[in-house]
This record gives C-alpha cells, sequence and structure tokens, in this order.
C-alpha cells in the first residue's frame, strides 16, 4: 500500500449530520496513549469512536489507528482543505504517509507544515525521522532544531539515542536515551535502545525488556528495534532472532516480519523468507523491501546452483556455463589463500549469489548504510554483481569476490563482532595484496578530500561509512580504512592485522585495539597514519590543481590530433598524478599519439604502465593485448587478456583468442577454460570451436574429452578437415596405448 | 566426372554424409555409446574417403 496526497481513493461519503455524537470522549492522546499500553481492544474502540467523529482532522486519526490507510488519507485531505486548518494536521498526514511508504510527499507536507507554524517542533521531528530513513546526517540537525523548539519532545531524543547508536556511539545513544526516559517513564523506544547497547556490547538485555513489559507487554518494536542495530551491526543470525521476538510478541507487526524474511533471505533461506514476506505484503506491508525481496525470490527459479565442499555457488542460468569455471576457480583460489593468511578455516561452505540484473543485487542492499554498489556480505552468503550487470570497465568481479570473502571470514573470525571500517578497511586492503593493480584507487574525491583534511580520525572512521556528511565520504572512507590497514601492515606486519581482527573478537573498541595492539594512542595513530599518508600521496595532493589545468590542455591537445605536442606534454601530467586512470587519462592520450606517430614499442610501455596503475578499460588493455603480440611478447599478451577476464568476461573473441595464446604457450588447462568459455557464448561457429577444445583436451593427454569434443566438431562438420585428422590422431594414440598396455601385461 | 574411381568415392562420401546425418537424427532415441561407435565409424570412413579423393 503506497499512499499518496494525490491519489484518488474511493471511500465512504462521511456526512457530518449522520456521525455519531459519541466521538466527543475520544481524543487522538488518549487512543494512543491505550496503544502504548497494549490495551489493543480498548485502543480500537477508541479509534473507532474518532473514525466516526463530524471532525476530518479526528477521523483521519481514527482510520489510521485502525489501520485504515485509504480512509486515513482521505480524511487527512479534507482536514487540511478546510479553512483554518492547523499546522499539526499538516504533520500528521505526513506521518501517516511516512508510515506508508511515501516519503517524499511526508516531506512536502512537513515544510508546508513550516510554511504554516515556521516554530513547529513536529515538523522537524517528521523531517528527522524521514532523513533516518535514508542514513542522511541531516537527520540529527533536524532532531536537534525540533528539540530546541520543544525540550521537552521524548521522541526526538529517541531518535537522536537510535542515530547515535547508529553511527557506533553507544555512549551518545544511552545520554539520549535517559533524557528521553526522564521525561517519560514510558519511553518505550529510549528503553530498546538501552536494551539494544546491552546486547551490541554482549550483556543482558534482561532489565530493559521488563521495563518495557511493565508498560506494554505487546511492544514488538522493542525487539524489532533491537534485531535492526544487531542487523545493522553484521550480527544478521542474532537479528533475526530478535525480529522473531518481535513477531511473537506482536504477530501483527508486518514490518519486523518482512524484516525477519528479509533478513532469512540475506542468510541463504528461501522457503521461510517466501511465507513471512508474503505474509507482510498481504497485510499492507508494501513498501520497497518487501515489494522487491518477493520480486528476487520469485526470480530464483531463473537461477541454477552449484555445490561442492567449500561453496555453493548461484549462478543465473543464462550465464552459468560461462562464469562458473572463473568464478569456482577464483574462489578456491581465495579460500586457499584466506585459510592461510587468517590461520583459519570457515565452519561451512560460502554461498556466493551473483546476480545479472543490479536491480536484484540492489535489493539486498536495501535499509543498509554505505555503498554497497558491487558485493555485500552476510555471514556465509555474498551477494554481488554479475560482470554483465555492468558497463564493461567500472567493475572488476575478482577485486569484488576477494573484498567480499574477506568479510565472510572477518565476520566469522570475530563472531561478528569488528566495526565496520576494520573490515572494510581489511578487503580493500586485501584487493590490493591480492593483485596490486586491484588496490584501492587514489581518485580525485579522495585526493580533494586528503587536501581539505577530509579524513576522519581512526576512532570515528565509522561515522564515514554510516553516516557520510559529504557525497564522497564513503568512498573516501573505504580508501581511508584501506590504507589504514597498509600502513598497519606496512609498519607492523601482516601478523599484526590478524591480532587486532582477534582483539575485536574480544569486544575490544577500536581506541582499545590501537592502544592494546599498536601501543599508540588512537590520537598518536592517526598522527603517525597522517604523516605516513602524507609522505606516500602528498606530492600528488599538492600537484591536484596543477595537473587539473594541464590535463584539461592535454585533452584539447589530443582531440586536435597534435599528436608530437602531446607526446611532449603528457610524461608531465603523468608525473603529477600517476595514478588517475579514469576517464580522459593521460596514459590513453599518449600511447593513442604514439601510435599515430608510428612508436608501437612507446605505445606499448604507456599502455603497460597505464595496466600497472590499475587501468581496467577493457578496449584499452586489448590495445595493450595487440601490441604486446605484434611486438613479440606472446606471454604478456596472454597475462594482459586474462585480465580482462576479471573485468569483463563476456567477449566471444578475447576468449578465442587467449585460447589460442595459451595453446601455442603449452598453458593446456588455460586454454580448456578459454575454449569452453567460447561455447558458453554461443559461438556462430561452433564446429571450429569444439575442435579447439578438442585440440586444447589432447595436448593436456585429456584424450576422452579431446575425442568427445572432437566428436561434436564433426557432428555440425563432418567433412572438416582439421577435424578429421584431429580424430585420426587420437584414435592413433589410443591404439597405441592400448598395444602399449598389452604388451606390459605380456611381459609381466 | 570421368573418372569412375572417383565416381566411387564420391558416391561413397555422399551415403557417409547421409549416414551422419541420419544417425544425427536418431541419436536421441540411441544408446551414448551406440551412437559414439557408430559415427566415429562413419566418420573415419568419411576421413579415408576424403583422403583418397584428395590425392
Amino acid at each position: 500500500m503506497f499512499l499518496g496526497r494525490c491519489g484518488v481513493v474511493l471511500l465512504t461519503a462521511f456526512a457530518a449530520a449522520s456521525v455519531c455524537c459519541a466521538a466527543s470522549s475520544a481524543s487522538p492522546d488518549a487512543c494512543r496513549e491505550l496503544s502504548r499500553h497494549g490495551r489493543r481492544a480498548e485502543a480500537s474502540a477508541c479509534y473507532q469512536q474518532l473514525s466516526q467523529s463530524g471532525e476530518a482532522y479526528l477521523r483521519a486519526e481514527g482510520f489510521w489507528g485502525l489501520e485504515q490507510y485509504d480512509q486515513a488519507n482521505e480524511a487527512f485531505r479534507v482536514a487540511v482543505a478546510q479553512p483554518g486548518s492547523k499546522a499539526i494536521y499538516r504533520v500528521r498526514w505526513g506521518l501517516l504517509l511516512h508510515d506508508r511508504f511515501n516519503n517524499t510527499e511526508a516531506v512536502d507536507l512537513f515544510n508546508e507544515a513550516l510554511k504554516q507554524d515556521p516554530t513547529n517542533a513536529q515538523a522537524y521531528l517528521g523531517l528527522a525521522q524521514v532523513s533516518a530513513d535514508g542514513f542522511d546526517s541531516k537527520a540529527t540537525e533536524y532532531a536537534f532544531k525540533a528539540l530546541s523548539l520543544d525540550t521537552k519532545l521524548v521522541e526526538a531524543h529517541e531518535l537522536l539515542a537510535n542515530l547515535a547508536l547508529e553511527n557506533a556511539k553507544p555512549e551518545e545513544a544511552v545520554a539520549e536515551a535517559d533524557k528521553a526516559i526522564a521525561l517519560s517513564g514510558e519511553a518505550l523506544e529510549a528503553m530498546a535502545v538501552h536494551a539494544a547497547v546491552e546486547l551490541l556490547a554482549d550483556r543482558s538485555p534482561d532489565e530493559w525488556f521488563e521495563k518495557i513489559h511493565a508498560v506494554n507487554p505487546t511492544y514488538g518494536e522493542g525487539y524489532a528495534l533491537v534485531g535492526y542495530h544487531l542487523v545493522l551491526n553484521r550480527r544478521y543470525e542474532d537479528g533475526v532472532a530478535w525480529y522473531r521476538k518481535a513477531i511473537e510478541a506482536d504477530p501483527r507487526l508486518w514490518s519486523a516480519r518482512s524484516q525477519l524474511g528479509i533478513n532469512l533471505m540475506r542468510l541463504g533461506q528461501e522457503e521461510e523468507p517466501l511465507h513471512q514476506l508474503e505474509l507482510s505484503y498481504n497485510n499492507g506491508q508494501r513498501d520497497a523491501a518487501t515489494v522487491n525481496s518477493l520480486r528476487l525470490l520469485d526470480s530464483y527459479k531463473n537461477f541454477v546452483t552449484f555445490r561442492d565442499d567449500t561453496t555453493i555457488l548461484r549462478l543465473r542460468k543464462s550465464e552459468a556455463d560461462l562464469l562458473r569455471p572463473y568464478f569456482q576457480t577464483e574462489l578456491h583460489k581465495i579460500i586457499a589463500t584466506y585459510d592461510k593468511k587468517y590461520k583459519m578455516k570457515l565452519p561451512g561452505p560460502v554461498q556466493v549469489e551473483v546476480y545479472p540484473d543490479h536491480e536484484d543485487f540492489a535489493v539486498r542492499t536495501m535499509g543498509m548504510p554505505g555503498l554497497g554498489a558491487l558485493g555485500v556480505t552476510f555471514g556465509e552468503v555474498v551477494a554481488m554483481d554479475s560482470p554483465s550487470g555492468r558497463r564493461p570497465g567500472d567493475f572488476n568481479w575478482g577485486s569484488t569476490l576477494w573484498h567480499e570473502m574477506s568479510h565472510v571470514y572477518i565476520l566469522s573470525a570475530t563472531n561478528h563482532r569488528v566495526p565496520r571500517w576494520f573490515t572494510e578497511g581489511l578487503a580493500v586492503h586485501e584487493e590490493g595484496e591480492a593483485s596490486p593493480e586491484w588496490s584501492d584507487r587514489l581518485t580525485p574525491e579522495i585526493l580533494l578530500a586528503i587536501r581539505d583534511k577530509k579524513l576522519l580520525p581512526v576512532a570515528q572512521m565509522d561515522q564515514g561509512f554510516i553516516s557520510p556528511e559529504y557525497p564522497s565520504q564513503v568512498l573516501v572512507s573505504y580508501y581511508e580504512a584501506g590504507s589504514i590497514c597498509d600502513y598497519i601492515k606496512q609498519r607492523w606486519g601482516d601478523d599484526k592485522l590478524l591480532n587486532m581482527v582477534h582483539s575485536f573478537a574480544a569486544l575490544k573498541t577500536t581506541p582499545e585495539v590501537i592502544q592494546s595492539d599498536l601501543h599508540l594512542s588512537p590520537e598518536e595513530f592517526d598522527k603517525a597514519y597522517t604523516a605516513w599518508l602524507e609522505k606516500s600521496v602528498g606530492q600528488t595532493v599538492a600537484n591536484f590543481d596543477t595537473w587539473r589545468r594541464q590535463l584539461k590542455d592535454l585533452a584539447g591537445l589530443s582531440q586536435s590530433n597534435k599528436n608530437d605536442e602531446v607526446a611532449k606534454a603528457a610524461p608531465e601530467v603523468l608525473r603529477l598524478y600517476p595514478e588517475y586512470v579514469g576517464d580522459a587519462n593521460a596514459y590513453e592520450f599518449l600511447a593513442a599519439a604514439q601510435l599515430a606517430n608510428g612508436d608501437k614499442p612507446g605505445a606499448m610501455t604507456t599502455l603497460t604502465e597505464y595496466e600497472k596503475a590499475g587501468g581496467e578499460s577493457p578496449e584499452t588493455l586489448a590495445r595493450l593485448a595487440s601490441l604486446e603480440e605484434e611486438l613479440g611478447k606472446p606471454k604478456d599478451a596472454a597475462s594482459t587478456l586474462d585480465r580482462i577476464n576479471y573485468i569483463y568476461p563476456e567477449n566471444e573473441d578475447l576468449h578465442r583468442h587467449l585460447g589460442q595464446l595459451w595453446l601455442a604457450q603449452a598453458n593446456n588447462a588455460g586454454a580448456i577454460r578459454e575454449y569452453t568459455a567460447v561455447l558458453a557464448l554461443n559461438p556462430l561457429d561452433k564446429a571450429s570451436t569444439e575442435f579447439n577444445l578438442a585440440q586444447a583436451y589432447f595436448a593436456a593427454g585429456e584424450n576422452d574429452m579431446a575425442e568427445e569434443s572432437v566428436l561434436l566438431s564433426l557432428e555440425t562438420a563432418p567433412g572438416f578437415r582439421p577435424a578429421q585428422k584431429l580424430l585420426v590422431q587420437i584414435k592413433s594414440a589410443e591404439s597405441n596405448k592400448t598395444q602399449t598396455t598389452n604388451s606390459d601385461t605380456e611381459k609381466k | 566426372m570421368n573418372d569412375p574411381a572417383k565416381r566411387d568415392l564420391l558416391a561413397k562420401k555422399e551415403e557417409l554424409e547421409q549416414k551422419i546425418d541420419a544417425l544425427k537424427y536418431q541419436k536421441a532415441a540411441m544408446e551414448p555409446g551406440e551412437y559414439k561407435r557408430q559415427l566415429t565409424d562413419a566418420l573415419l570412413q568419411l576421413v579415408t574417403v576424403q583422403g583418397e579423393l584428395e590425392k
């Protein structure tokens, strides 16, 4: 159900004359008070009375309390249209729309209310609630504004308590919750925040739930709030347990039921999520997360699952043949590396889900803070984009998989007790460890953040992920967290990072871990890290403005085909900021000019530098591979083409060519994988591809597989001479083998 | 075509190609091992015939 202010809703007409006089004894506050105490039947009767009022506003509140949302919406419309309508009517209407998943129009109504009454604290509170939904840092600002207008606004303190806890600031959360409780001994949400703080610190929340029960034994929202914070802290299984308690306390708490379903899906389940989500949906919980999760469950029929001892791989049927060999091989490589590095084994197989439709993947991250743009990890389940779902060059599935798998290990090693900054930082660090070209890129927005001294102190780094204060802060935080781990490894060694993992598992805070493991105060650490970073990228930061000017000039020269001038100017642009490999980079300008001037070795050197700096345009890398081959470096060419496989493995020609190169270099296993990939892309010339694959199998000594492939080739084209000759060779090898075996047996 | 030997070889080639086509149609109904054996036999005969023709 998605209400709108302008939506056409069929309603029973309400004639003022026919309204029952009994409504005079009920008021919205009185009804809400009954609800707050869990006195449902009385609350319902109270709302029933209101719904029969002659006053549109009271009717709206009545219908809302009875969960008759369309009627409530219409009654609010009538109420605000009346002359002399109060600002609070708009605020309450806005809150109804916020409740029914229409934040856009809710914000309009809060703003209209503020025009009418600029001192309306409730309107600011409404804006704060909507902002909080989107992890917008303005939520705090609005909540404080509301409190400045009404110091006794309990809900504003409760919201601030929640926001502080979201930002991993439990002390602040407790302080705000206590302010709410001081104003009202029945501040249930504040008590629930207290309970969540206790649970996040692995202490018992019982004391707080006893207090909650004394006010309202059916207050499921309290358990749901705890579940929400557990999920936010990546404690998905614990979160599920608390959502279960929420619906046990209040079986009609559809939002909690939906969250239960969504989080069970995150743990790799399907049957119960479907049941819970359908139940929620059928009872009006039609927010985007519920609807899209149901759609995603429905789309699972188009996926296929492959299992082995350590992995469960879910791929869309249409691309499973292509991707499976690459993903499975990489997963096993990652598991072997991390088993050794983190000195542990995962408790069970890891499930990796690969979504070619980005919207399907996005459903997995809904309601979660941070970017979540490429992959997301829920315990032992990883969901990520498929390379086919992104623009070629935008996404490296290999580095994403290494990143997410690091989360799987760290979450398991710490029993999900790890601050966001550290697990993200370590995951970014691991990308660079897996392949130096995959190190987090020093993009212009990061350079600017360093220049403008916007990096956060280590003790506050979680904030940069959860409630960013400027648009690129999440990206900047990934870089900062990753480079902090690079720094720790460089100064103290790999084992120190592992020690920190164990310290976080022992529930130490970031300042405690920095102190105990690195023997520095957080402030001393910040100072040392900043000095290291300055040494590493300070010059590039200082060069930024000059670089930008010179790159612009270089682009102009390149556009005018002034190749000699480009060749002269580009090296300086590269020296100023060698890490820049984004759109319109100096490497590509220079290589194009060198090629136009016939300087192929120069272009090859330039593009090799681009590749080493992390350049990932598939076309540019393919150009490099072709130069390497032409200039007698087939091994380098194969390795460049293989790098493209991690970026965009959907190119049939690439696989065919890499197959040829590897076959010629006796990398038979590689050639088999590449020709198998060509077949998975349904080539027009299937006979040739099967023949190529047969050659690779034959070279690898897998004669049975070679025979299968060559027969498939000849089945399509019986007169295909090279395949015929290969069949004869295979049969002859088979016959020689049989003779040798017989002769060995006779000798015995 | 005046060369009777070549004419025979061409006829044999056509016959083998038809046999392979027929086998392909029957593939779904055949036991896989038997299909593979018959297809391989026909293909190896075809290799010989084509080799003769190319001499």
